[in-house]
């Protein structure tokens, strides 16, 4: 076996195991709820329930929690708008699919046509004291609810989302809007009006992404694989090699819609190494050239090296960093006059 | 299977409880010893609820009913107090009664219903004979009840008290209807990181009388405990994967499985062994009679599955478009009986006070 293949079947191996790495738990996307994902990309028209439409100012709320999903979903789940004639609705008063605590409650038995999402009454009595709409008092007090807040975490349940696993110390509180347990005014998120990092991150898995240059929640941590090919692999100084890549999210039933998907419009480096040496160096960041994942440069190689794209683990995003099987370009002849390969960008030692 | 409209034929059974409460209730309740304050007298649109007239020998004129509580609202979408509906049979509501915020119901059983209101500075218990239209005065005091439901002899009032100033657990009371003292059945839920904060205390009987069952649900999470009455000892079910009871039958309590909302597993535990069992995955709604429990399905949308407990055969019955089981009281907030080994079929899972109230499913076929 050649020592370059020796190398790419290591990579490969490595890049298996890192696949089969069990997803990590602590911040990990929110778990789905059990009924029928809605179509993505559709729109969800909600009406107010006849003989149970909700005050005034509640509406306001749950008009603005139903912009806050759609600013915030990061992802091809369905928007959700307000319709006089919509056919899913929304509730103020006593539903059976609340149980005995819950502020609020969303209810998908007829997903995916519909859905149900009521409200506790401003007043209702609980064991603990009232219930307190921070939006239908005078002047908020502590110890109510955001309604907006609230809003925001039911259709995240419509949407296809379960409660938020938290730590103990619950330090990701933030993490996720759609939470088992509301916080009232004015504990750590209580009028938070996005979906957080771990709700997007599951809407993602589930719906997939709205094109392929969109980042991925930092709640991810996703493996992807990287090609790259070469226009020729023995050349002659002074001709030029195309060099293209293509990055993926690598093939794994646990990434549900984002499975294989092309991953485009990120920064993917060309690095080289003399042959026998474990230190890569940079020598071009390859720009994109299509929505498929697909990057591409020319160069002209001066003397024979190892070549591999490189996809460096971003900070804003929830993708692994991954790299191509390295492979050599083998220069022959010498030509004084030709133009020399860029500059190198930097120097690093190898890494699978 | 077929769904069919009530029925006033009733098993043998049921009469024969209904006797039980007859004889038991106005005799050892008799409204002339109660002093019911004009604040917590229960009204109706045409005025107070007459009291019943106390015959102890006086047969029961149904012993089936319904009823539900509405939010009454101000003008603001404020609660301001409960509408409570009920009625008999296939009836549109019969009765009407406007409720404080701090209420709630019980039942029906043996077309009665306890109904429990508070003030502010006193609570009161009636029993509501639907049938005949009256209430009789049970209790009224500066306590404040939360809940309560009537034993199974019909003989005493288990109620869950409440500090009126903190709101703090005070306990399971038993009230025996005789007039003698209450006694503490139950020491208050000591806090639990688990549970949190509790939202709601239900109370109920298991199917056989012998335990008193007491669940108290957090925002998210369910404790349960149990007292045998035969025995006096309390078993506490504090498991996350056991959430909001739907019935205890035999030894086994069957419950939610621990989810903050539906659907959710339905699972059996084995009060003796703790072995549980799962009965049902993606279950919504979900009602227990006869040894056969009903739930709905997400998997089968429409469509309601009975099994029997024992096991069987588990068979679905289709649902038309806008009905629902209607589940346990605290859940529906609404109570209904129907024939024996039936299970009550509803507009959105309640009793409806302007159609027919609910169509019933035979469980055993």
């Amino acid at each position: 076996m050649s020592r370059i293949r020796l190398r790419a079947t290591a990579a490969t191996a490595l890049a298996v195991l890192a696949l089969a790495a069990p997803p990590t738990l602590a911040h990990s996307p929110d778990p789905a709820i059990a009924w029928p994902l809605y179509t993505p990309d559709d729109t969800l028209q909600f009406r107010w329930k006849e003989n149970e439409v909700p005050p005034s100012k509640m509406r306001d709320a749950v008009v603005a929690a139903a912009d806050d999903a759609n600013g915030s979903r990061g992802s091809r789940a369905p928007s959700i708008v307000y319709a006089a004639g919509g056919s899913s609705t929304v509730e103020y008063g006593a539903n059976v699919f609340c149980g005995v605590a819950g502020l609020a409650c969303a209810d998908g038995w007829d997903a995916p046509d519909t859905f149900r999402v009521a409200f506790r009454s401003h007043g209702w009595q609980f064991d603990w004291g009232k219930l307190q709409w921070c939006q239908l008092q005078s002047t908020p007090q502590n110890g109510c609810y955001d309604i907006e807040n609230v809003g925001l975490d039911e259709f995240g349940h419509v949407l296809g989302l379960n409660h938020h696993a938290n730590y103990s110390s619950e330090s990701d509180y933030l993490d996720a809007v759609v939470q088992t347990v509301s916080h009232a005014r004015a504990k750590v998120g209580w009028n938070a009006h996005d979906f957080g990092r771990c709700d997007t991150a599951k809407l993602q898995l589930r719906y997939d992404m709205v094109n392929s240059a969109r980042k991925y929640s930092t709640c991810l941590d996703i493996a992807t694989a990287l090609s790259m090919s070469a226009s020729d692999r023995s050349i002659s100084l002074g001709e030029t090699v195309t060099f293209t890549v293509v990055v993926q999210v690598a093939d794994s039933a646990s990434y549900e819609k984002l499975r294989s998907n092309w991953v485009s419009e990120r920064r993917i480096v060309l690095e080289r190494r003399a042959p026998g040496s474990s230190t890569w160096t940079q020598v071009a960041v390859v720009p994109p050239i299509a929505s498929s994942g697909m990057y591409q440069i020319r160069l002209s190689p001066t003397t024979t090296y190892d070549w591999r794209g490189y996809f460096y683990k971003p900070t804003d995003e929830g993708l692994r960093a991954s790299s191509s099987a390295p492979f050599t370009i083998t220069v022959s002849g010498t030509c004084p006059t030709c133009p020399q390969a860029p500059n190198p960008v930097s120097t690093r030692e190898a890494r699978p | 299977m077929s769904l069919r409209r009530w029925r006033d034929s009733l098993g043998p059974p049921l009469l024969a409880v209904v006797a039980v409460v007859a004889v038991v209730i106005p005799a050892a309740a008799s409204p002339t010893r109660m002093r019911a304050s004009d604040a917590l007298a229960i009204r109706t649109d045409a005025g107070a609820l007459p009291v019943c007239d106390g015959h102890a020998n006086q047969a029961p004129r149904a012993a089936t009913a319904w009823y539900r509580l509405d939010p009454a609202l101000d003008a603001d979408g404020a609660l301001t107090g409960w509408r409570f509906f009920a009625g008999q049979a296939a009836e549109r509501h019969a009765l009407e009664i406007a409720l404080p915020v701090e209420s709630f119901a019980s039942g029906p059983r043996n077309g009665l219903v306890l109904v429990g209101a508070d003030d502010g500075r006193r609570s009161s218990i009636r029993i509501v004979d639907i049938g005949r239209r009256c209430a009789t005065a049970l209790h009224e005091g500066p306590d404040l009840v939360r809940r309560a439901v009537l034993t199974p002899a019909a003989d005493a009032i288990v109620e869950f008290r409440l500090d009126r100033r903190t709101r703090a657990d005070l306990g399971v009371w038993l009230r025996p209807l005789d007039g003698s003292k209450p006694s503490r059945l139950v020491n208050p839920l000591a806090p639990s990181p688990r549970v949190g904060i509790v939202f709601s205390t239900d109370l109920r009987f298991s199917t056989d009388g012998r335990r008193l069952v007491i669940t108290s649900c957090g925002e998210a999470a369910c404790l349960t405990r149990l007292l045998d009455r035969k025995t006096g000892r309390l078993t506490t079910i504090d498991d996350e994967g056991v959430g909001e009871t739907i019935a205890v039958v035999g030894d086994e309590l069957v419950a939610y499985g621990g989810c903050a909302s539906l659907p959710c597993r339905i699972v059996a535990r084995n009060l003796a062994s703790g072995r549980v069992r799962v009965l049902a995955e993606r279950a919504g709604l979900a009602s227990l009679t006869d040894g056969v429990l009903a739930y709905e399905d997400y998997r089968q949308r429409g469509r309601v599955v009975i099994r029997p407990l024992g096991g069987g055969t588990a068979r679905t019955v289709a649902l038309e478009t806008g009905m629902r089981l209607v589940p346990g009281e605290s859940r529906a907030l609404a109570g209904i009986e129907g024939p024996v080994g039936s299970v009550a079929i509803a507009p959105e899972g309640r009793p409806s006070w302007t159609h027919v109230p609910a169509t019933f499913v035979e469980v055993h076929r």
